[in-house]
């Protein structure tokens, strides 16, 4: 199989509590594999173990065919995977420019640079903006992150992830506290990257996840109930009654 | 009017380093020089605690024990070769610095404050209560190394006047090299792990490696300060490593301003001013000196580079 990620029997104990137990998923370039479930269901912890910031307990995780066990979140971001966060997590006083700048710099091999001016370098900048204009905010280059709107923020959040070229994308609600025009606008953006990456998107705006997923996989406390075609895992029986059937929102 | 000033106060206030010993006595020379070296150990401190976000209690080790270094070096009665001396200075306490930041740097917020206070105070205890360097007297540098260029270039560093250009220069350097460190990709790291390490870190930046890295520099640039401060005082003992030389700097640092060049400059100048002033006026100086930090602390939050005039400032 082809996929540039890949995990095996997926497993993450914490205290005996499993929370991810045994998850078994694949997701290729051009392709999103959205997984949603109610809250308590192990997403973020999933996506957690798929960037290296938790070790699984049991499983393998596989990237471009490479078994990447013991890796960190370092270590992943610089293989090709990179994450965007359930909690705005960018550099606040910073420039959108700057926080695009310092992800860009990660990829080339200057940082490690004492004496040059950091504008004697101009390559950074000219990819930085290469990124903040396929997330249209190149208008705001200038701008303090924490002076924007939550939905440019949001923005930010994702621009920090693709500054890196990742070849995986995990997404951990990038909806999250949207309002509906942002919303909009956002699965618009992630429709217009789509074909380059290989995305894992966790989501709980069932609209966003039916317009964007081309694969979905149901999470009920740890353990996939079901995975499939969007239209396929809809009408699954046990998907509506543990998740869809009940509460679609929350 | 107010531009002008500006745009001429950085080349005045050079003029008048420059001139100071001109007119100055013996005294404030001397006063003098000890500020330019405090400023050059505040400055050191300042690359942790302001550029990179690592508020250490540890780092007059580094001061002071380049100061053992050059005395341990000194020959009882001839001179050290300047160059000799000051470049194993630096370079051992790098070494130390190393594995000092290699221990602590595993360490993050309280817990790293409490390991770098408690290396410090380890090596301060190692000097005071062995006999390897002097115990709790330390050691006296009976000649003042030797710094001259072959045969036609030659400062006597017993000379304050000398001593003080050495001292100006010297500083005058290492604001540079710090400038262009902060300006550097290198730098660009450093403002990601003190707004953000995590994140630092998920955009793939190994940050404890740039943590060290950083941390080595600056104990090598304290580590200038710290042999500066050995010469001109011609001895060196256990307090020089002290955690209360440590907060010191803290206290300069803060007070001017961290996480700017100018910040430790203003901090250190007016702090050993201020200090200065008010121990000739009463025995209850460190009273005085203790309202002055909380009014900047309260009214100016950024420091003193927060006053109006250093609004432009770097």
């Amino acid at each position: 199989m082809g996929s540039l990620i890949e995990a095996r029997g997926l497993t993450k104990n914490f205290s005996g509590l499993a929370a991810v137990s045994s998850v078994t998923l694949s997701c290729d370039r051009g392709m999103i594999h959205a997984v949603i479930g109610p809250n308590g269901a192990g997403k973020s912890t999933l996506i957690n173990l798929l960037s290296g910031e938790l070790r699984p307990t049991d499983g393998q995780i596989l990237v471009d065919g490479v078994n990447v066990k013991g890796y960190g979140p370092t270590k992943m971001s610089l293989l090709g995977v990179g994450r965007s966060y359930q909690r705005t997590n960018i550099y606040p006083n910073l420039s959108v420019l700057e926080n695009c700048n310092i992800a860009v710099q990660s990829r080339l091999e200057i940082s490690m640079r004492f004496f040059g001016a950091v504008t004697s370098y101009p390559d950074v900048e000219a990819r930085s903006k290469q990124v903040m204009q396929r997330l249209q905010l190149d208008s705001l280059a200038h701008k303090k992150a924490n002076e924007l709107s939550h939905g440019e923020q949001r923005q930010v959040e994702i621009a920090l992830a693709l500054a890196t070229e990742p070849k995986v994308l995990l997404l951990d609600e990038p909806l999250a506290g949207m309002g509906a025009e942002e919303s909009l606008r956002m699965v618009e953006l992630l429709r217009n990257i789509r074909s380059d990456f290989a995305m894992i998107l966790v989501e709980h705006d069932m609209d966003a996840v039916f317009a964007l997923a081309d694969h979905l996989t149901v999470m009920v406390n740890g353990e996939v109930i079901e995975s499939g075609k969007p239209e396929v895992v809809r009408l699954s029986r046990r998907v509506q009654e543990a998740y869809l059937g009940g509460d679609i929102d929350e | 009017m107010n531009v002008i000033l500006r745009k001429f106060l950085p080349a005045l206030i050079l003029l008048g380093l420059v001139c100071l010993p001109l007119w100055g006595d013996r005294f404030y020379i001397q006063f003098a020089s000890k500020i330019l070296v405090m400023i050059i150990f505040a400055s050191s401190l300042n690359l942790l605690v302001g550029f990179t976000g690592l508020v250490s209690l540890g780092h007059a080790a580094f001061f002071g024990f380049s100061g053992y270094v050059l005395a341990i070096l000194s020959p009882l009665d001839s001179p050290m070769n300047f160059f000799v001396a000051f470049l194993a200075s630096i370079l051992s306490v790098g070494v130390l610095g190393a594995i000092f930041g290699a221990l602590v740097l595993r360490t993050k917020d309280i817990f790293f404050i409490m390991s770098t206070l408690a290396l410090g105070e380890m090596l301060f205890y190692f000097l005071h209560d062995t006999n390897l360097a002097g115990g709790s007297d330390g050691m006296y540098i009976n000649v003042r190394p030797n710094l001259s260029l072959f045969d036609w270039w030659h400062l006597d560093l017993a000379n304050v006047i000398h001593f003080y250009y050495l001292t100006l220069i010297l500083l005058f350097l290492v604001l540079i090299v710090i400038r262009r460190i902060i300006a550097s990709p290198f730098g660009r790291v450093l403002t990601g792990i003190r707004v953000n390490e995590h994140r630092t870190k998920a955009i793939g930046y190994n940050t404890y490696k740039f943590k060290l890295v950083c941390f080595v520099i600056a104990s090598m640039i304290a580590a200038v300060g710290g042999f500066l401060a050995a010469v001109q005082y011609g001895v060196v003992n256990p307090e020089m490593v002290g955690w209360h030389v440590s907060g010191h700097a803290l206290m300069m640092v803060i007070l001017g301003g961290k996480g700017t060049v100018l910040g430790p400059v203003l901090g250190t100048t007016t702090l050993m001013l201020v200090e200065e002033g008010f121990q000739m006026l009463t025995k209850h100086w460190q009273l005085l000196t203790g309202v002055v930090i909380v009014l900047v602390a309260l009214f100016l939050p950024k420091g003193l580079v927060g006053l109006k005039i250093f609004k432009k400032a770097p």
